[in-house]
């Protein structure tokens, strides 16, 4: 059984497509207050573990939430999806969108109760998009929008949070804010983010954890042990890693957990 | 004045224009519903796709059992149905694309209930299925139209929020416990119930223009979900209102002016609507970083 501190515990999971394994014998431990990285090439089964864990796909082993399998916690999950995905020419305000974290709890046509504003405004103010509230999405940069789907994401009254490349498509000082933000988020509240992640370089210093795949488990565990040089050269490939390692190992060093 | 009363008050002497204006009003506001979630969560080319591939289900529901309506809504609802499944199995199982599996279907379906329409059916009677005859509609006709505007007035108001993550955000619909699956079901098959609604008055081509026209200048006035599926019920109804009131005086098809009418108020919007391009020409769009905020979309 996991210790009391190990609140996500994967346990020998092998999650598959039909009857393909797409990613296979994965077991990490994560404590309180850990941001994640999920690692590996494309095809490596990193959306797939998130899938699992949503309960989208069947897997074997077990993914356990205080040592309790995922599934009897689902609400303590939230998925953040990738932008793209998104319309955002979508008529929706800033405030409607982090809004929607509340409909499961409420049902389909209930009202907001006090509660239920005071969880929405909660979530803006900690997301620090107080003065977006009332701007149409359309009308946000990638960064805003990104902060906004984190706060709904918030809303839902949710600790565990599954980000699917949130870092994607956003510029260097957009990233470092988004980044900064995570990191506070997570070690001030004690909660878990798991977030997919495809550039190297953004790594150190704000992940505490990361987790390497390729298609099986390379590593898991502290950033500076599960992803370094040698284990992401595994991960990725001597080739692919080559450009990236050295940078990556340079800000590597200033890793302070 | 007086003579804009008379050519509003003068048709509905008439007990059939009384009937077409109720029908004309009810499949508007049903219409612009649909329309909008339909555009929203970008399925209206497979709308239009189901539109044409009902024609089979139609000619044949003839040829077994004649004009009869409950018939027709039957054999249109099964080709519907027989295309959604057909071409999912085709999506999956081929290296075919959603729209392109849809595309190919519709058109061999439309074919062959051209086909057997034309033999079965006399040719006035083909016309009236392609371009529609809301002047012809009888009282079961009308009970149809009230029934499909009733069941989705309600689906929509019991399926809002379930509408609203589904059309935005499929995944985290999914993730918040919600049945994404069966809504996108429940949006096809109140789009075929629609359709079949519709065929009687403006016709299989046609049909799809009272769904998407008002829709679509909706979206090119309002800023929010509500609102844009409350202005194009507002919009169809009373584009399509106007259009009838026209084919009457003009005697012209009452499908196609409907249609032209909504295309119209469409056409305005798209020139000089908040949203529209003479907007877009006057005042480009501002720049994000100028709102005081230093990121920016990568």
């Amino acid at each position: 059984m996991a210790h009391h501190h190990d609140l996500l515990v994967f346990d020998n999971v092998t999650a598959s497509y039909g009857r393909r394994p797409a990613v296979h014998h994965v077991s990490a431990v994560l404590p309180c207050g850990s941001l994640c990285a999920i690692l590996g090439p494309n095809g490596a089964g990193k959306s797939t573990l998130l899938k699992a864990m949503m309960g989208w796909l069947p897997f074997e082993g077990r993914i356990l939430i205080d040592g309790l399998p995922a599934v009897q916690h689902r609400r303590r999950i939230a998925y953040v999806p990738q932008r793209d995905g998104l319309d955002t020419d979508f008529p929706l305000t800033v405030e409607e969108v982090v809004a929607q974290g509340r409909f499961q709890a409420i049902g389909a046509l209930a009202g907001f109760t006090a509660a239920d504003r005071a969880a929405v405004d909660a979530a803006i103010q900690e997301l620090g998009i107080d003065d977006l509230r009332q701007r149409p999405i359309s009308r946000l940069s990638g960064g805003q929008l990104q902060r906004v789907l984190l706060a709904r994401a918030l809303a839902t009254g949710a600790d565990i949070f599954l980000l699917d490349e949130p870092l994607n498509g956003l510029d260097v000082p957009s990233r470092r804010e988004l980044l900064d933000q995570l990191r506070r988020w997570t070690t001030d509240h004690e909660r878990i983010v798991l977030a997919v992640l495809h550039d190297l370089d953004c790594l150190a210093p704000w992940f505490s954890h990361a987790l390497v795949l390729r298609t099986h488990l390379v590593a898991a565990g502290p950033v500076a042990e599960a992803a370094s040089p040698e284990r992401l050269r595994e991960a990725f490939g001597a080739e692919v890693a080559a450009p990236v390692l050295p940078r990556f190992s340079l800000a590597g060093a200033t890793v302070r957990r | 004045m007086s003579e804009m009363f008379l050519w509003l008050t003068e048709p509905m002497s008439q007990r059939f224009m009384a009937r077409a204006l109720v029908v004309t009003v009810l499949l508007g506001i049903s219409g612009g519903l649909v329309g909008s979630v339909l555009v929203l969560r970008r399925l209206s080319l497979v709308a239009d796709s189901f539109g044409h591939a009902l024609l089979p289900g139609i000619a044949i529901a003839y040829l077994v059992a004649g004009p009869s309506l409950v018939a027709l809504f039957l054999g249109g609802l099964t080709a519907g149905l027989i295309t959604a499944a057909a071409s999912a199995l085709l999506t999956r199982l081929t290296r075919l694309k959603e729209d392109a599996s849809f595309g190919a279907l519709f058109v061999c379906l439309f074919a062959v209930g051209a086909a057997i329409l034309s033999r079965v059916a006399a040719p006035a009677d083909l016309t009236h299925y392609l371009f529609g005859n809301i002047l012809g509609l009888g009282a079961a006709d009308a009970r149809l139209v009230a029934l499909v505007t009733t069941i989705t007035l309600v689906a929509v108001a019991l399926g809002y929020r379930s509408l609203l993550l589904e059309c935005f955000d499929r995944g985290f619909h999914r993730s918040a416990g919600g049945a994404s699956v069966m809504t996108h079901v429940c949006i096809l098959l109140v789009a075929v119930l629609n359709l079949v609604a519709a065929l009687q008055a403006v016709g299989v081509v046609l049909a799809l223009g009272l769904f998407i026209l008002p829709a679509v200048t909706a979206a090119l006035w309002c800023d929010r979900f509500a609102t844009q599926l409350f202005t194009a019920a507002t919009v169809g109804a009373v584009g399509s209102t106007i259009g009838l009131f026209i084919s009457y005086h003009a005697n012209l098809p009452s499908g196609a002016c409907m249609v032209g009418s909504l295309g119209v108020i469409f056409l305005l919007s798209a020139l000089a609507g908040p949203h529209g391009m003479l907007v877009r020409l006057v005042r480009p769009p501002r720049h994000l970083t100028e709102d005081g905020h230093e990121d920016c979309a990568g």
